[in-house]
C-alpha cells in the first residue's frame, strides 16, 4: 500500500479519535484545528516507522500524546485539559458514588475542570487516555511505562482529586 | 512545517500533497549534500597525486590525503546525521520519545568524535601543505581559532534554542520515572 494510501487510511479511522485528543488540550476551535493538524503532519513522518507491532490505535494515541507534549503553539504550563460533562468516561475519574452524584452538580464539575487544569502535563496526558477508555495495559503501551506503574500513578491521581473535590478530607479507596 | 487550512476543514488530499513536496525537497536537500562531498573527495585525491608528482615531496601527498580522508569522514557522518534526524519519531513510546530528545539536544555526543577527528585531518593538511607559506604555529592559530569560533557560536545556538527543549524534556522524563 502507498504511503499516501496508508495515511488516509489511518485518517479514515481515526480522525474522531485524534480530534477527541485535541479537544482535551484546547478549549479554543482554533488550537484545537491547529493542532489536529499538528498530529497529521506527525503521523505522515512516523508512519514509515509503523511495523504493526501495536495495535493502530494505540499507535495514534502514541502520535497524538506526544504531539500534545511538545504542540509547538502552546506552552506547557498553559495546557489545559478540557473536559465536557457528557464525556463518556469522566464518572471513571470520580467512583465514589456520592461524589459521583455530586460531581452533576455545575459547582462540583467546574471544580473538576480546575482541578485537572492543576495536573501536571503528564498527569493530564493519562488521564486524558483514562477518559478515552484505554486500558491500564493500553495506556502504559503508549507512554512507554509499566502497568503497575500507570496503576499507582492513576491511583493516586484519582485520590489527590477526591482530596481536592471533597474539600480537603482524605478517602481511602 | 505550517499547512493553510480550507476554511474550517482540513483538505487532506492538499496535505498529503504537501507532505509528499516536503519530503522530496528533504531528500533532494540531503542528496545534494552527499553529492558536493563525494564530488570533493575525487577532485581533492586528483589535486593531491598532481601537487606530488609536481613536488615529489612525500609531505604533499599526505597532506593532501589528509584532506580526502577529513572529507570522506564528514561525508559519511553526514549521511548517518541526515537519516537518524530527518525526522523526529512521535509513534515511539512517550518516555522513548522523550529521552531521544534528551539525547538528541545534548550539546556534545559520542559521535561528535567523527567530525573532531575530521577536523584533525584539516589541521593536519594545512600544517603539510607548504604552499599556503604558513609555519605550523600560525596553521594552529587562525585553524583552531576558527574552530574554537565555530564551536562558541553552536553552543551559545544550544543555549538558547535547545537547552529548554532539553529541560523540558528531561523534567517530563523525571516526571514519567518518578514514584
Amino acid at each position: 500500500m502507498k504511503k499516501e494510501e496508508q495515511f488516509n487510511q489511518i485518517l479514515s479511522e481515526n480522525s474522531e479519535r485524534i480530534q477527541r485528543i485535541c479537544r482535551y488540550y484546547n478549549s479554543n476551535a482554533e488550537d484545537q484545528k491547529d493542532m489536529y493538524q499538528e498530529v497529521l503532519v506527525n503521523i505522515w513522518k512516523s508512519l514509515d516507522n509503523f511495523r504493526g507491532d501495536s495495535a493502530i490505535s494505540t499507535w495514534v494515541y502514541r502520535v497524538a500524546v506526544n504531539t500534545s507534549l511538545s504542540f509547538t503553539g502552546k506552552a506547557f504550563k498553559q495546557m489545559k485539559l478540557m473536559v465536557n460533562t457528557d464525556t463518556q468516561n469522566l464518572s471513571s475519574i470520580i467512583d465514589d458514588e456520592s461524589l459521583a452524584e455530586k460531581q452533576k452538580e455545575e459547582s462540583q464539575f467546574n471544580l473538576l475542570q480546575t482541578e485537572l487544569n492543576m495536573l501536571s502535563v503528564i498527569d493530564k496526558a493519562l488521564i486524558s487516555l483514562m477518559l478515552e477508555g484505554l486500558s491500564m495495559k493500553e495506556i502504559a503501551d503508549v507512554i512507554g511505562i509499566s502497568e503497575p506503574n500507570v496503576k499507582v500513578k492513576i491511583h493516586r491521581i484519582k485520590a489527590q482529586l477526591k482530596t481536592k473535590l471533597s474539600g480537603g478530607v482524605t478517602h481511602e479507596f | 512545517m505550517n499547512f493553510k487550512r480550507n476554511n474550517d476543514n482540513i483538505n487532506l488530499d492538499q496535505l498529503a500533497g504537501k507532505l509528499q513536496k516536503e519530503d522530496a525537497r528533504y531528500a533532494r536537500l540531503s542528496r545534494s549534500l552527499q553529492i558536493v562531498y563525494w564530488i570533493f573527495i575525487p577532485l581533492y585525491t586528483f589535486l593531491a597525486i598532481s601537487h606530488y608528482r609536481e613536488s615529489s615531496e612525500i609531505k604533499d601527498l599526505i597532506g593532501g590525503l589528509c584532506y580526502v580522508i577529513a572529507f570522506f569522514i564528514f561525508a559519511i557522518f553526514f549521511g548517518i546525521y541526515h537519516k537518524e534526524y530527518k525526522y523526529a519519531d512521535y509513534s515511539l513510546p512517550t518516555l522513548k520519545m522523550l529521552k531521544n530528545a534528551a539525547y538528541r539536544y545534548q550539546p556534545v555526543q559520542l559521535k561528535s568524535i567523527w567530525p573532531l577527528i575530521a577536523v584533525l585531518f584539516m589541521d593536519a593538511g594545512l600544517c603539510l601543505n607548504e604552499s599556503i607559506g604558513f609555519s605550523f604555529l600560525k596553521v594552529q592559530i587562525y585553524f583552531l581559532g576558527a574552530m574554537f569560533c565555530a564551536v562558541m557560536i553552536g553552543l551559545t545556538i544550544w543555549y538558547f534554542k535547545y537547552k529548554p527543549l532539553r529541560d523540558n524534556a528531561l523534567r517530563l522524563i523525571a516526571e514519567i520515572e518518578g514514584e
